[in-house]
């Protein structure tokens, strides 16, 4: 790779992640522009400007996040976990409720969602604890031991998308790690048996019928199910070329819901067409792919195991959202990511974008 | 060493190929599948369904409640829903069929000309009247049934009053053919049910409320999809009728013991048929114009009508030759007779034919000759002998021959003449409808010479005055026509538009009812006073209408005794009875005039409307503070 005349703090990154950034950002903020403006008003809208204000904020933290050296993260590891942990429980126990949830903190005007920052901890948590251990039983299971704690308290929010990706990160991970693959087929296969005994005994009734219509619309017709199909009218009607920015409010999509960020991959779609979609997989897939790559020519096994991880979750978020959407994966609340509305989420990915970064300029191959 | 290198390049390779395959997906729907959605996202459509708005109480002026809405449910079919696939389609008919007593194949029968029919979504009501118990059943046996459901439709009903005002309360029912396109630009659902006669008919834009709206997005198939949004029904206003339901029934009770005194002896009238055992019985406050009794017998039974009606009950009224269905009081035309004296005084003061001291002398008739040919002598017979009358005494006697020479003038006596007293007539309210607010009303008829040349191609003869002088002849009103008539003597020359609704009660507070003057008489108080001193005289010890005075109370009031159809052999007539009275004399309240089909007016008129005026002064205190005597 070639070094871009970058200033020197940002010399050696990966310009080709930056770029992903540089087209998802403002794609992102347009796209929320789109969806929520209303007929009449202007396109400025109160939940585009407050999108901005996050994005400015986790460029900002990217960028810092670029410079920082990664190296430090490892021995900080317990305490952010210690540190995510107490915030979890925070919101458990003092939060803001959204929605039929529990998921924010009030910062003043702000409010923020620890669990989108459980997703960096779980990261950089697993990445230092597995630098210096072989993929061994106990050491998997510690490895999942460290995923429970998080996402059991996400799960008591509850906030069963966050679960999703952190899981999803979780097993990418191992395979990163080198776990046996016929270790790693035992644990999927128990584990999809221990999910229903789990639900069963250790959740409480109107937990659990939360989390039922959750894993199936079906049970919610009138609901998500409805909002579903919608978006799969207005994505499969749209064709190459698009139904056009803007066109929500004239077309089906004149349902709020239906704009929501869950549903951000069909909206977009549906407004750009398969020329957009199409695109915005492509950068997606530039992110996995780069992403890896970090991890490929990292200098250390932390930071292969950071980056890799890392990768792992912004991956494991945008193919969900991107298979809800597509009809491939039953419904489930998780934003697309750098698109979707949604500030904690956005500097969220910003900074994991940042972290890859930081692992990417100290390559061997780059520093050369 | 962990994490190897090869590790990650599968992962790299891996998400490489899931976006890959998501672009495969992205691929097929948007282009391969692209046409099919976009069949399919035209079709997709948002209907809007009406949410009917609870109809309006009516209730008396005391507040008993005389109209509600009991809950209950009907079955519907709605074609546009049913499956189109055979054997889906069959189980729901045949479940319908079952539930509703009709055939399947009728039902499909039905179902395929509502497809063709300008709304395929328009609900075919099968079945009506489900309790609750028998709609909860409905429902489970109807669950996951497309095209088939069961919607609340409140029946109406009336409870006190149903025999008693059926006329003024009405019925509500299905939207009459002839009504389908001026209702639906109103925004009445095809199905809706509006007020058919009476108070229902009348304040329907009360009663009814707003209907709202339910947003449905519905698939191509027509399923419901989902609940967009809804605006609710306004409910309708509650109506406070200005009658009072105790009077009602004292009137009632009263007018049917008269009509059953004034029947000639063997029920027969001159012609030999039955004669008709009805009448009708008002009482109007003369302040406000307010009705507080209006009585029309033969009645029948309100609940006959309506959605959930006796057809055979309402064949049998339609087919009564007294028809019940005809309010009396205010439908139905009759000479006033005597009734009408009272004007022509007011006419005669005010235009200086006579004054209080116009004294006439009646030997039982005056005779007139022919105007054709002068040996032809005319007789216009009065019902007594009364020697010489003052203007008091004449009212109070009731005198024919004095009322023919102030009409019509006699000799040297110079009348009224037929023009002057039409107009006082007209002044009074009489030959147009009054402007009750109630549907059907009668106009009745005001004679005069130009109105004989024209209809009966006569010319107007002497004769002519003098039996309009007397409330015969061509003359006709209504009991309605004549309590207004009597409350303009009685309350210094205002003619007021009677009116049966106090109130309207909605959320936005209570409306009354305007008093509408209608006109004023052209005459001066002191002819008005003395008219009423002349009715004072005729309801007091020697008047004719002295039965019609309940004890301990002065009134003003009048009889009338209008003959009419064929000549008995004994030379007398069957005749209407009327009696108009106001009361109390000094500071009159109330208007009330009785009307019987047959009687006399003096021995079966006068003991109704004392009984009326009894039950009213009974009651006035309790009245009095239901209304919080808002009319001063």
């Amino acid at each position: 790779m070639t070094a871009l005349p970058l200033p020197t703090p940002l010399r050696h990154t990966d310009a080709l992640l930056w770029l992903a950034v540089i087209v998802l950002v403002p794609l992102g903020l347009l796209m929320v522009s789109s969806a929520s403006v209303i007929e009449g008003a202007g396109r400025l809208t109160p939940e585009v400007r407050r999108q901005a204000l996050y994005a400015g904020g986790g460029v900002i933290a990217m960028l810092a996040a670029a410079r920082l050296d990664y190296r430090w993260l490892q021995p900080a590891a317990r305490v952010l976990l210690v540190g995510t942990l107490a915030l979890l429980g925070a919101v458990v126990a003092i939060g803001v409720a959204q929605h039929g949830a529990q998921r924010w903190l009030a910062v003043g005007e702000f409010t923020v969602q620890p669990s989108e920052f459980a997703k960096l901890t779980l990261a950089i948590a697993l990445a230092a604890y597995a630098a210096d251990r072989r993929p061994r039983l106990v050491a998997v299971l510690v490895s999942a031991s460290i995923l429970g704690v998080l996402a059991g308290l996400v799960l008591l929010q509850p906030d069963l998308g966050t679960v999703v990706v952190l899981c999803g990160a979780w097993l990418v991970f191992l395979v990163a790690w080198g776990v046996p693959w016929t270790l790693l087929g035992a644990l999927v296969v128990s584990g999809a048996a221990l999910v229903p005994l789990a639900l069963a005994v250790a959740v409480p009734d109107y937990q659990r019928e939360r989390i039922a219509v959750f894993l199936d619309p079906s049970r919610d017709p009138l609901g998500s199910g409805f909002n579903l199909r919608q978006v799969e009218l207005a994505l499969g009607s749209a064709g190459v070329g698009g139904h056009g920015l803007y066109s929500g409010a004239q077309s089906h999509l004149d349902s709020v819901a239906a704009r929501s960020s869950d549903f951000m991959f069909g909206f977009l779609g549906a407004e750009l067409g398969l020329v957009g979609a199409l695109l915005l997989l492509l950068v997606l897939a530039l992110v996995a792919v780069r992403g890896f790559s970090a991890a490929l020519s990292a200098p250390d096994a932390f930071g292969r195991l950071l980056a890799a991880t890392l990768t792992a979750v912004v991956l494991v978020q945008g193919a969900v959202n991107v298979a809800v959407n597509l009809r491939l994966f039953p419904a489930t609340g998780i934003p697309l990511p750098f698109v979707s509305q949604g500030g904690s989420s956005l500097v969220v990915m910003l900074i994991a974008v940042g972290l890859l970064q930081s692992v990417a300029s100290r390559s061997r191959s780059r520093r050369a | 060493m962990s994490a190897s290198p090869g590790r990650l390049r599968v992962l790299q390779a891996a998400s490489v190929a899931v976006f890959a395959l998501f672009a495969l997906q992205l691929v097929r729907m948007q282009v391969v599948e692209g046409a099919r959605y976009r069949v399919l996202a035209a079709q997709q459509q948002v209907r809007s369904l009406p949410v009917e708005a609870a109809r309006g109480v009516i209730t008396d002026r005391t507040g008993v409640v005389l109209a509600r809405n009991r809950p209950q449910y009907a079955i519907e079919l709605v074609p546009a829903e049913l499956p189109t696939v055979t054997a889906a389609r069959a189980v729901v008919l045949d479940t319908l069929g079952r539930l509703t007593g009709n055939h399947p194949a009728s039902l499909d029968a039905a179902a395929d000309q509502g497809m063709r029919s300008r709304d395929a979504f328009a609900p075919i009501r099968l079945r009506s009247g489900l309790d609750t118990t028998a709609a909860i059943e409905a429902r489970a046996a109807l669950a996951d049934m497309p095209g088939a459901r069961v919607v609340a439709s409140p029946l109406r009903v009336y409870e006190r009053g149903s025999e008693l005002l059926p006329h003024v309360l009405g019925s509500v029912g299905p939207i009459q053919p002839a009504q389908v396109e001026a209702r639906r630009a109103q925004g009445y659902a095809l199905n809706a049910v509006i007020g058919q006669g009476g108070v229902e008919a009348t304040y329907e834009a009360q009663l009814r409320g707003a209907a709202g709206t339910q947003q449905i997005a519905a698939d191509p198939v027509g399923r419901e999809l989902a609940r967009l949004g809804s605006t609710p029904a306004r409910a309708g206003d509650d109506v406070v009728l200005a009658l009072d339901l105790g009077l009602q029934r004292a009137a009632t009770e009263a007018l049917r013991d008269g009509i059953a005194k004034g029947l000639p002896p063997g029920g027969r009238d001159a012609d030999g048929k039955p004669a008709l055992a009805a009448g009708a019985a008002v009482v109007m406050d003369v302040r406000s114009g307010e009705l507080r009794a209006l009585v029309s017998l033969p009645s029948y039974e309100a609940n006959i009508f309506g959605v959930q009606g006796d057809p055979r009950a309402v064949d049998a009224l339609l087919a009564d030759p007294a028809r019940p269905l005809l309010d009396r009081a205010y439908m139905e035309v009759h000479s006033p007779g005597s009734v009408f004296k009272p004007i022509v005084a007011v006419a005669a003061l005010q235009e200086g034919i006579a004054t209080p001291q116009t004294r006439i002398t009646s030997t039982g008739a005056i005779s007139i000759a022919s105007e054709y040919d002068p040996t032809v002598q005319y007789v216009f017979r009065d019902w007594a002998a009364h020697g010489s009358l003052d203007f008091n005494g004449a009212m109070a006697r009731s005198s024919d021959v004095y009322f023919y020479e102030l009409a019509g003038g006699y000799r040297e006596f110079a009348g009224l003449g037929a023009e002057r007293v039409a107009r006082y007539a007209r002044a009074f309210g009489l030959g147009a409808p009054t402007g009750l607010d109630l549907p059907g009303e009668a106009a009745g008829l005001v004679p005069d010479p130009a109105w004989k040349r024209r209809a009966v191609g006569d010319a107007w003869v002497l004769g002519d005055t003098y039996t309009f002088g007397i409330g015969q002849g061509y003359l006709t009103a209504t009991p309605l026509q004549m309590a207004v008539a009597t409350a303009a003597i009685a309350n210094g020359g205002e003619v007021l538009q009677p009116r049966v609704v106090a109130v309207t009660r909605g959320i936005d507070g209570a409306n009354a009812t305007a008093r509408v003057v209608r006109g004023r008489v052209p005459a001066a108080p002191e002819h008005l006073a003395q008219v009423r001193a002349a009715m004072l005289a005729a309801a007091s010890e020697g008047g004719t209408a002295a039965d019609g005075r309940p004890a301990q109370l002065a009134i003003g009031a009048k009889t009338g005794t209008a003959e009419f159809g064929t000549r008995l052999p004994d030379g007398s007539y069957d005749s209407h009875g009327w009696f108009i009275a106001f009361a109390p004399y000094e500071q009159p309240e109330i208007a009330v005039v009785v009307y019987l089909e047959h009687g006399v007016g003096a021995t079966h008129a006068g003991p109704v409307a004392r009984r009326i005026l009894e039950a009213y002064f009974a009651d006035r205190g309790t009245a009095a503070r239901a209304t919080g005597e808002a009319h001063p």
